[in-house]
């Protein structure tokens, strides 16, 4: 049994070592808002939080997670930044089909929590990773500066 | 999920289509407010939503509109919402006849039944061709139409008023002489109770307000901005398992044999 610490709650889970993280998210506890894409880290439709920090969950095997604490899009609201970015991707409809979306936000999330205030260029940098096939590219910047300018109203 | 994008698309006269107010039939017992949808009757009761629905004291949604008790405007969309924007577009066909408050309004995916909610170009059901608007343009119109003359009439019962001196504004019927009005929640049960309209007469275009004219919020954004929208891969099921193709290491390779216990 590996103990998994996700959204704030333990959890047992009966996996091997080598199984990846997000194998035992979504198949083992359930939370299926984080996404399979390519597996092999390069889409970042599975990125999830390892302490805070933005980790492709499917080239993680979950031995290597140990007791950092995993937040994943269910749990990413009760995080001020994360909570910020998910009203800017409401309020700006970033989303088409969606699917890549759950880590979009992750990912901004952690940038957001790392950069109050990033550029454009800063933002191209921390999302470079996160491809949308919808192209919803031009949203998803746009959102991170108005989630980044109602964060700095509420910090003010 | 692009099906039949080459099929021909003989769209269906869709004036043709009979609406019947279902929760008058009597299928939805114990139910209130008012439920909407096209007349096929051999189908009803049958497994899916409408058993579900009758549990929980809902409308049966054998229906493209439901209208509950606390004001809510259901919209049933029979397309499947792939980022295309359909479940926006076939709610604001229903709430523009049915000048219900936008803020009000929410979509449901229809249950797999092809004879209610088949694609009226294709004879099946599906999504796909552009075909999604086309196809259900009328027929949601009407379907919001319908219900918005049953909420009037409703109304005019309660206010001892004609129908035709009530007006429908975000959800409100009133009256304007006296300045009386009821929104659609109070009415919703009394609505059902109401005779089906003969004649539906749909808004000219020049007298819409959300078709082609605002830029409404779109349905599926909260849903797919916090987790909880379902993708197929996301579907569970009791006993259910998990097959992987299992590619072939090399071109033009031939089945050897295969095996069909499941391995975890």
């Amino acid at each position: 049994m590996t103990t998994l610490i996700l959204n704030g709650q333990t959890h047992e889970v009966d996996a091997p070592d080598d199984m990846p993280l997000l194998w035992a998210i979504r198949d083992l506890v359930g939370y299926t808002g984080t996404k399979y894409g390519c597996g092999k880290g390069l889409c970042g439709a599975c990125t999830v939080h390892l302490d805070g920090q933005p980790t492709r969950s499917c080239i993680t095997p979950i031995a290597a997670v140990g007791d950092r604490r995993v937040t994943t899009i269910e749990a990413i609201g009760d995080d001020p930044a994360g909570a910020s970015v998910q009203r800017a991707w409401r309020a700006l409809d970033v989303v088409q089909c969606g699917y890549c979306q759950s880590g979009q936000i992750m990912a901004a999330a952690a940038l957001l929590r790392d950069n109050p205030s990033p550029d454009d260029a800063a933002i191209d940098g921390a999302m470079r990773g996160n491809l949308c096939r919808c192209a919803t590219y031009v949203r998803i910047r746009a959102a991170i500066h108005a989630a980044a300018e109602s964060l700095g109203q509420e910090v003010s | 999920m692009h099906v039949l994008a080459n099929r021909q698309h003989d769209m269906a006269p869709t004036t043709q289509q009979r609406l019947v107010n279902v929760s008058r039939r009597g299928f939805m017992k114990g139910s209130a407010g008012l439920a909407l949808g096209l007349y096929l009757s051999p189908l009803l009761g049958r497994g899916g939503g409408a058993g579900a629905a009758e549990e929980n004291g809902e409308f049966a949604p054998n229906a493209f509109v439901r209208v509950t008790p606390d004001g809510e405007v259901v919209v049933i969309a029979k397309h499947i919402e792939m980022g295309q924007g359909t479940y926006t577009g076939l709610a604001t066909l229903v709430a523009e006849e049915l000048d219900a408050d936008w803020e009000s309004v929410r979509v449901e995916g229809a249950p797999a039944d092809t004879e209610r909610y088949k694609n009226l170009a294709f004879g099946i059901q599906g999504t796909g061709g552009s075909t999604s608007i086309a196809n259900s343009f009328e027929q949601m119109r009407r379907a919001g139409a319908t219900a918005r003359a049953m909420l009037v009439a409703a109304a005019a019962e309660r206010l001892e008023v004609s129908p035709g001196s009530l007006t429908v504004r975000e959800s409100r019927v009133i009256h304007e002489a006296s300045g009386r009005e009821l929104d659609f929640g109070e009415l919703a049960d009394a609505a059902a109770g109401q005779a089906m309209p003969e004649d539906i007469t749909l808004k000219a275009p020049e007298r819409f307000t959300l078709i082609g004219k605002q830029r409404l919020p779109r349905q599926d954004s909260p849903a797919k901005s916090d987790g909880s929208a379902r993708f197929t891969q996301d579907v569970q099921l009791d006993g259910m398992l998990v097959a992987v193709p299992a590619p072939p290491p090399r071109a033009s390779a031939a089945d050897w044999s295969a095996s069909t216990t499941p391995r975890h």
